[in-house]
């Protein structure tokens, strides 16, 4: 999958979840308001479920999940050949 | 931002942390904390280094905390790690961060058999199941039976303004109020019982003895409860180490017996003139009225005035029997495991989770 395609996967989960898609990749979700508790928790769980991912303990940093982009980042990490 | 497991070095920090949170900390009130967080997450006999507590830290700065209490317990004979999450908060300056969630996931996904939480929040509530967990209503309801109503209103007031004086010059009042309850407050049931004091190891032995009627049960051993029973002994002998909680009374431990065999173990703090507080009320569902008379006949001796403890489904038809009083405590009591067995034990009545269990203090 290329980035392009996580990202749109990605725009949508946070369309769903957060009721928001940010207008540019690197928009700051926490700073902006729409990243509390409640909303990472329903952002985690969906994009674990969308990508059939689990998320590790010392992956769970919130600089991860502040941005579109670097969301797509964590979550091609996981989806990258080894 | 990060997520590590909480280090001896930690603690001082984490008790600012946590006093920082509170509106009005007491005086004295951090090192007491900061006490207390060695005591019972690093040097506990049970403290688990598989599943440590966490902070989340800014740098050198530590910003979050989720205390981590392990349990060993069994299901049916096999041997499990329950984890029991406590203290979750996180600094004020990075409230807004979702930093919580973040603790709360790591640690639920730790290698422990079942997470467990006491008191939580309608906040974590939604977390936690959102997370795959559950929560076990019924554990939520607190049961009340009043001896004294007059006499326990009078303590709690003369505790709330911090005067003693208050309460010696009201207590004639008191009393005088509470004599026409007392017909209606009296003790009704029929149990012929005995009450024996035990120590750690016989109260390891009773619960023993007394679990085998819950599939999933506590496998203490006298040397954990011996160090708990002294922890619950410290804290009464201390200034209130949470804002929230008010002076512990005397820790009472005993074994219940009727028509010569083990009815029923039960682990309480008697306070004189306030709070008779239960934290294990164990006995199969059928001895729970012999038992719940035996607490009864202990708060009268110990001048309590009242009765509280914790709702739990083996005890339900017995204070029904004796009209106790149900109210919602507020703290929920979350369940979460990938083994589905286990996370519904609590919810179907076949665990034996008591306050020991979860958060004691």
């Amino acid at each position: 999958m290329t980035r392009e395609e996580t990202s749109e996967r990605l725009r949508d989960i946070l369309a769903r979840t957060l009721g928001t898609s940010p207008p540019d990749p690197e928009t700051d979700l926490v700073a902006s308001g729409a990243l509390d508790s409640l909303a990472l928790v329903e952002l985690l769980v969906a994009v674990e479920q969308e990508f059939s991912i689990m998320f590790a303990p010392d992956e769970l940093e919130i600089e991860r999940f502040r941005s579109l982009a670097a969301l797509a980042e964590l979550v091609d990490s996981h989806e990258a050949p080894t | 931002m990060s997520i590590r497991p909480l280090e001896r070095e930690d603690v001082g920090a984490v008790a600012r942390l946590h006093a920082e949170a509170q509106p009005q900390p007491a005086p004295g009130a951090t090192d007491r904390l900061a006490s207390f967080f060695e005591r019972t997450l690093v040097d506990s006999p049970w403290a688990d280094g598989e599943v440590p507590s966490l902070v989340a830290t800014d740098g050198d700065s530590i910003v979050g905390f989720l205390g981590s209490y392990v349990r060993h317990m069994e299901l049916e004979g096999r041997p499990v790690r329950l984890a029991c999450s406590a203290h979750l908060l996180t600094a004020r300056e990075v409230r807004n961060q979702a930093l919580g969630a973040l603790l709360l996931r790591a640690y639920l996904a730790g290698p422990q058999d079942v997470t467990i939480t006491d008191g939580a929040t309608r906040e974590v509530q939604l977390m936690w199941e959102r997370f795959g967990g559950s929560t076990a209503h019924l554990q939520g309801l607190v049961w009340v039976e009043p001896i004294r109503p007059a006499a326990l209103g009078v303590h709690r007031l003369a505790h709330r303004v911090g005067s003693r004086a208050l309460e010696t010059a009201l207590t004639p009042v008191a009393a005088a109020l509470d004599v026409p309850a007392r017909p209606i407050l009296r003790e009704r049931s029929p149990a012929v019982f005995e009450v024996h004091p035990a120590d750690a190891a016989a109260f390891t032995a009773a619960v023993g003895e007394l679990a085998q009627a819950f599939a999933l049960r506590p496998a203490y051993d006298a040397a954990y409860l011996e160090w708990l029973f002294g922890q619950l002994r410290r804290l009464a002998a201390e200034a209130p180490v949470f804002p929230d909680r008010v002076t512990r009374g005397t820790l009472e431990v005993g074994v219940v017996s009727a028509s010569g065999r083990t009815a029923g173990a039960f682990v309480c703090q008697i306070r004189r003139r306030g709070a008779c507080r239960v934290l294990a009320a164990i006995s199969a569902e059928a001895d729970a009225p012999a038992l719940l008379a035996a607490i009864r006949a202990r708060a009268e001796a110990g001048r309590a005035a009242a009765i509280f403890g914790r709702v739990e489904p083996h005890l339900l038809p017995a204070l029904w029997e004796r009209r106790t009083l149900l109210r919602y405590g507020g703290g929920r009591m979350l369940v979460r495991s990938t083994d589905k067995e286990l996370e519904r034990a609590p919810a179907l009545g076949r665990a034996l989770l008591t306050r020991l269990d979860g958060e004691w203090w």
